[in-house]
């Protein structure tokens, strides 16, 4: 699929989402995806490298393994309304800053906003920037990028989303 | 060691010509019985279940009471054997992910039995009507997970519901402490605590599920 008719429909979901699951949007919200639909990665889509299932608490909901030495994943957002998707929360394990998020506002390829993954046994790691970053609304898009020789596994990859008038932090989300 | 085994064999050679002769004043019901008990335990926490937590899953519920059914057979009055069997453990945890443009409800849950066999040492007082107990046994316990993806934000089934389950059986030790009351016919009640073993549940992180813990049993006991 196009991933900017994708990201329409992801942005379509949310609202529904936060509609449906009384969600307030005077929070900033996180919501679940599946990482694996089928044989691809839900959502994202590999621009370089291998990525495979990797071991969680059950075979059934397998994380992402980030295979070749350097893989590329991206996907993009466009803003609808006032919401944003300032960025992601992830549980990583085996990443020892060779793994990355980054942020490309206006999808033009230039990256603004770069930061290091760093978690290991599945603990939870949130990377976001501040929502004025994506102020006036323009595409917005996400990318994980590994390079180095280990094989670090991600797993309930989150976005972060909210109204971007009235957005908040919540770390533990 | 020795002296550790010594002493023990001693206690329980006490235990049991005090039980004997106080069962000889008291009633003298027939040698089997039936027992059955309902078992409160507090919810569940470990290492398993937090990794539920970090995968986005939340608590939704487990069963109130568990219960328990004995047969029970007296060796001779102070001993007694039972075969017992139970349910053991279950709890439920939900999640809701967002699948294509839907929203999508996720549901783990487990349930967990047990089976086997107990050796009762009673002492009796108040002319063989009140009787205090230690009890120690072995046995299976065996269960099953169930996760199930793919329900409507309602909870119910559709077409794109997956159900995965899976079953384990581990070992289960068993010991306990307990007072019964008791009729001249054998008939009565009893409280009891008890502390289970049985590591049943392991996650392919390794992390495992105690099923057992300590439990509280009010039963009642008939003896044709």
């Amino acid at each position: 699929m196009n991933p900017l008719v994708e990201s329409r429909w992801a942005a379509f979901g949310l609202l529904v989402f936060m509609a449906t699951a009384g969600c307030h949007y005077d929070d900033t919200i996180t919501y679940a995806e599946p990482v694996w639909c089928g044989e691809q990665p839900c959502f994202w889509t590999v621009d370089e490298g291998t990525v495979g299932r990797g071991p969680t608490w059950h075979a059934q909901d397998p994380a992402l393994e980030l295979v070749s030495e350097r893989v590329r994943l991206s996907r993009v957002f466009i803003p609808e309304g006032d919401i944003r998707c300032t960025g992601i929360s992830l549980l990583g394990d085996g990443a020892h800053e060779d793994v990355f998020f980054d942020i490309d506002v206006g999808d033009d390829g230039t990256v603004e906003h770069s930061l290091v993954v760093v978690a290991d046994r599945f603990e939870r790691v949130v990377l976001e920037v501040d929502a004025e970053a994506f102020r006036p609304p323009r595409p917005v898009r996400f990318i994980l990028r590994k390079e180095g020789p280990f094989r670090p596994l991600l797993a309930d990859i989150r976005l972060r989303c909210g109204p971007l008038a009235e957005f908040r932090s919540d770390p533990q989300m | 060691m020795s002296h550790g085994l010594t002493r023990l064999a001693v206690l329980v050679a006490a235990w049991l010509a005090a039980g004997s002769a106080r069962a000889e004043d008291g009633p003298s019901p027939g040698p089997w019985a039936v027992e059955g008990a309902v078992a409160l335990r507090a919810a569940t926490h470990g290492e398993y279940a937090d990794r539920l937590r970090d995968f986005g899953f939340s608590w939704v519920g487990q069963p109130p009471v568990q219960y328990d059914l004995s047969v029970v057979r007296a060796i001779v009055p102070a001993v007694h054997l039972l075969v017992d069997f139970g349910s053991l453990d279950g709890a439920t945890y939900s999640r809701d992910i967002l699948r294509e443009r839907r929203t999508e409800h996720e549901v783990f849950s487990w349930t967990a039995h047990a089976a086997g066999a107990h050796l009762r040492l009673l002492t009796r007082f108040q002319e063989g009507r009140l009787g205090l107990y230690l009890q120690g046994g072995v046995g299976a316990a065996f269960g099953r997970t169930i996760y199930t993806q793919g329900l409507g934000d309602d909870g119910r089934a559709t077409a794109d519901t997956r159900r995965y389950a899976e079953r384990s059986w581990a070992r289960q030790w068993v010991w306990a402490n307990g007072v019964q009351w008791t009729s001249r016919h054998g008939n009565g009640a009893y409280l009891e605590v008890r502390a289970i073993t049985a590591v049943l549940f392991t996650n392919r992180l390794y992390d495992r599920h105690q099923s057992g813990g300590v439990r509280l049993l009010l039963g009642a006991r008939w003896a044709p």
